[in-house]
């Protein structure tokens, strides 16, 4: 029966094409895909620059007296003790890292996800085109798309925010559409009959009404952004991705697991305080 | 004068006819009470004056304005003409204060201080003062209905469209919102008013208006609409619901 596999009888050379066509023209594209990660590259330093300059006590004061006043005086001796144990890990400054690329990723993913969020929540034909999308960015292998981020960015922390940015944007996105979409035509009929621009309409109605909704889907795209956190040290994004990277590469269960246990450290208390906030 | 003007206005959804050649004429300070079986297109009707809905066919002039994809016509109308909705539709992320002066300041541009005055005075009228504070959720269906009204008036408008606003009420609180809204015939506002409430179009109504099937059946002064219905799809809905 083997004459009848299609493979006797042709051959698509997509990788061949792939790499004859599409390579050379990521490399060409590189100048200018540099010059649009500089604004992530300056967040990022910012960011890198306040979390490991600022002594450590008073970073540690301040996450507790966050963790304080949304959830109160348990989590708050939680949250003291987890950072502690981190700095007696001798991984506070990679953890510092990994931080600010978080905050980095996430602060785009908002600016880049709830207008992208609007737009499709405003026109069907563009959720349509959309939806396909986000459901690649979000299952794709990051391997896969990890190679051309490298040719068109290179290789170092930036690139590294990027890849987390792709990876996890897709639930910002998703959330402002459903949460906008949520928002009654009622309440929206009366926002018009008042006179109302749709601008207004949307900021002063429909955007605090679906806030909740939006802030979920920032909730997830920060648990996600950690996770990626670790993929992202492959292309030389530092922090606590490259212990645990560094750890399986010379079978060192310890450091990787060290490395682990500061990922799910931080992800704990981001993903407590940013869920009270969303009460 | 005639306020509001509606020449063989026609709409369809799709294929359905919503409306069909509607001529209809309101003049200032005139208060008209619609009614009809429910998918008669009274609502319908209403909601076209204000541009809530697209009519396909027609003409409708409002205060001397022709309705068209003009924006800022239709911004110019929509703070003219306050409307109320069946179910308040008020926004339940902002105190009944706030409710109120979203429009002013946001359409009108008014000083925030100015219209929260403007609404305190509505409040008063509505008699949920007390309430401006909470929010929508915190209220009963009776004064959240009035707090609609108090929203709408805010804006000071020429003319007030009801469409069906005690309908979705506990029957012993229909009485609060209907003594508002005669107290605001008895003012002098035109009125608008999709309503089954009988009681209420016999008290204020200058004349009434039946509907069926997307068609305007009759239109007469109140006392000859209750007294010598012509047409017999009113006489029958007339005896099912008195």
């Amino acid at each position: 029966m083997e004459f009848l596999n299609p493979s006797n009888y042709g051959y698509i050379p997509l990788a061949e094409w792939i790499e004859k066509y599409v390579k050379d023209w990521l490399f060409e594209q590189r100048p200018v895909f540099k010059k649009i990660s500089v604004p992530i590259e300056s967040t990022l330093d910012a960011l890198d620059g306040v979390f490991n300059l600022v002594p450590l006590p008073i970073v540690i004061l301040f996450f507790v007296l966050a963790a304080f006043k949304t959830n109160g005086i348990k989590f708050a001796i939680f949250t003291f003790v987890s950072l502690v144990c981190i700095d007696l890990l001798d991984i506070w400054e990679e953890t510092m890292t990994t931080m600010a690329m978080i905050v980095t990723a996430v602060l785009f993913c908002c600016v880049i996800g709830i207008p992208v969020g609007i737009a499709a929540s405003r026109n069907d034909t563009f959720e349509i085109i959309l939806r396909p999308i986000l459901d690649v960015m979000q299952t794709i292998p990051s391997f896969v798309y990890l190679i051309p981020v490298v040719m068109l960015f290179g290789v170092g922390l930036t690139p590294g925010v990027v890849a987390i940015i792709i990876f996890s944007i897709a639930p910002v996105i998703r959330l402002t559409n459903l949460g906008l979409r949520q928002v009654t035509k009622g309440v929206k009929d009366a926002g018009r009959a008042l006179g109302c621009s749709k601008l207004v309409i949307l900021y002063k109605i429909e955007l605090p009404l679906a806030l909740k909704t939006i802030l979920a889907g920032v909730n997830q795209t920060l648990m996600l952004s950690l996770s990626m956190a670790v993929i992202a040290a492959l292309i030389g994004a530092g922090g606590l991705g490259l212990t645990v990277y560094v750890g399986l590469g010379r079978l060192d269960i310890g450091q990787a697991f060290v490395g682990g246990l500061g990922i799910v450290l931080i992800a704990i208390i981001f993903d407590r305080i940013t869920q009270k906030i969303i009460k | 004068m005639e306020i509001i003007q509606l020449q063989n206005v026609n709409k369809w959804y799709g294929k359905f006819h919503v409306l069909k050649d509607i001529d209809f004429n309101v003049k200032e300070k005139e208060r008209i009470v619609i009614c009809g079986p429910s998918g008669s297109g009274k609502s319908t009707l209403i909601r076209c004056i204000n541009k809530l809905e697209d009519h396909q066919k027609g003409k409708i002039i409002v205060d001397g304005i022709e309705l068209n994809k003009n924006t800022k016509n239709i911004t110019t109308i929509r703070s003219e003409v306050g409307m109320v909705f069946q179910q308040f539709n008020l926004f339940p992320h902002l105190t009944i204060l706030e409710n109120c002066t979203l429009g002013p300041i946001w359409v009108k541009n008014m000083k925030k201080k100015e219209c929260e005055a403007l609404a305190m005075e509505y409040l008063k009228k509505v008699q949920i003062d007390d309430q401006a504070k909470k929010l929508p959720s915190q209220l009963s269906g009776g004064q959240q209905q009035r707090a609609a009204i108090a929203r709408a008036l805010t804006m000071e408008p020429k003319i007030m469209l009801f469409d069906e606003p005690t309908s979705a009420l506990d029957p012993e609180m229909v009485k609060e919102v209907l003594d508002v809204m005669i107290d605001l015939a008895k003012g002098g506002m035109t009125m608008c008013v999709v309503t089954h409430e009988m009681g209420f179009a016999r008290e204020v109504a200058d004349r009434v208006i039946f509907m069926d099937e997307g068609s305007i059946v009759e239109s007469k002064k109140t006392n000859d609409f209750f007294e010598n219905p012509e047409n017999e799809r009113t006489k029958t809905f007339l005896s099912q619901i008195l």
